[in-house]
């Protein structure tokens, strides 16, 4: 076996060291997306879904191609992994995989036009001195409109935030 | 940040006292996780594992032994959270929605705050002045 050093690059996830602690990123992924879907030149946003965005079934609008609309969905879902901020608008869209329409394709651009806003953003796990561990649990009651589900959303954090 | 998730819940919550139950009770789930891959690492930890939660509701009933007519469907949810608050595993404590840094998970948040709570959860550009 051979020891290759420290870890730098790995399944399209960039990871970096510095005092503060350890970043990792998809800055590269993230890049490829935008040359693969064409939307290199698209403009950007500051914000990945709208609020109250009420996207349902949408079954008056018309179909998309569903193999590309579940590869972006796919490699959208991967992206989360380091850009956690888009999880909802992700799990969003994704929950439209076998009918998607005009409307979730546009769900989708806008998170596209949201990363291009922002394509080095990645995750800084700081170095701390004291271990706390705390999970902020919220729940979104009966937020979809296609049978009323609630939305369950939590983080845990090992330092304090507040 | 190390663990997060944003998920539609596979049934129906008839209130949001128990829609916030589910997801104290797999807030709870991984807390227990994390404290196993901790012993693992041969890491201590000692002290009770916070929960927040922004339903005043919901924290009251996982407190209080009665068991209400209103709260029977919560049960299995309720138990779990009642046992490990018991054991002193967990102490739940409330936060106002303003602090709620899971807000991201549920919804559609405006700009302001969606990049604050972004910035809050260690998401940001290293290669930017902050």
């Amino acid at each position: 076996m051979k020891d290759l050093g420290k870890l730098k690059y790995f399944l399209g996830i960039e990871v970096a060291y510095s005092r503060q602690g350890i970043f990792i990123s998809q800055r590269k992924y993230i890049l490829d997306l935008f040359k693969e879907t064409g939307k290199l030149g698209c403009k950007t946003t500051g914000w990945p879904i709208e609020q109250n965005h009420r996207i349902g079934n949408d079954e008056e609008n018309p179909k998309v191609e569903k193999t590309q609309y579940q590869r972006l969905v796919g490699k959208l879902i991967y992206l989360s992994h380091t850009r956690s901020n888009i999880a909802y608008a992700v799990s969003v869209v994704s929950q439209f995989m076998n009918d998607p329409r005009e409307r979730h394709l546009q769900a989708v651009d806008r998170i596209i036009q949201y990363l291009k806003a922002s394509p080095k953003k990645g995750l800084l796990f700081k170095k701390g001195e004291n271990l706390s561990m705390k999970v902020y649990t919220d729940v979104d009651y009966a937020g979809s409109i296609v049978d009323r589900r609630s939305t369950t959303g939590y983080c845990m954090f090992f330092v304090e935030i507040w | 940040m190390v663990t997060w998730r944003s998920k539609k819940q596979n049934v129906v919550a008839r209130s949001s006292a128990k829609a916030e139950f589910r997801v104290m009770a797999q807030g709870v789930c991984e807390l227990l996780w994390m404290k196993i891959i901790l012993d693992d690492l041969i890491l201590k930890y000692e002290a009770p594992m916070g929960l927040a939660c922004d339903n005043k509701f919901a924290i009251n009933i996982a407190h209080n032994p009665v068991q209400h007519d209103r709260t029977k469907h919560v049960e299995i949810d309720r138990h779990f959270n009642k046992e490990k608050l018991d054991d002193g595993l967990i102490a739940i404590e409330y936060i106002p929605s303003r602090l709620q840094l899971a807000d991201m998970f549920t919804k559609g948040l405006p700009t302001k705050q969606f990049e604050d709570l972004t910035c809050k959860l260690g998401m940001i550009d290293i290669h930017l002045p902050t």
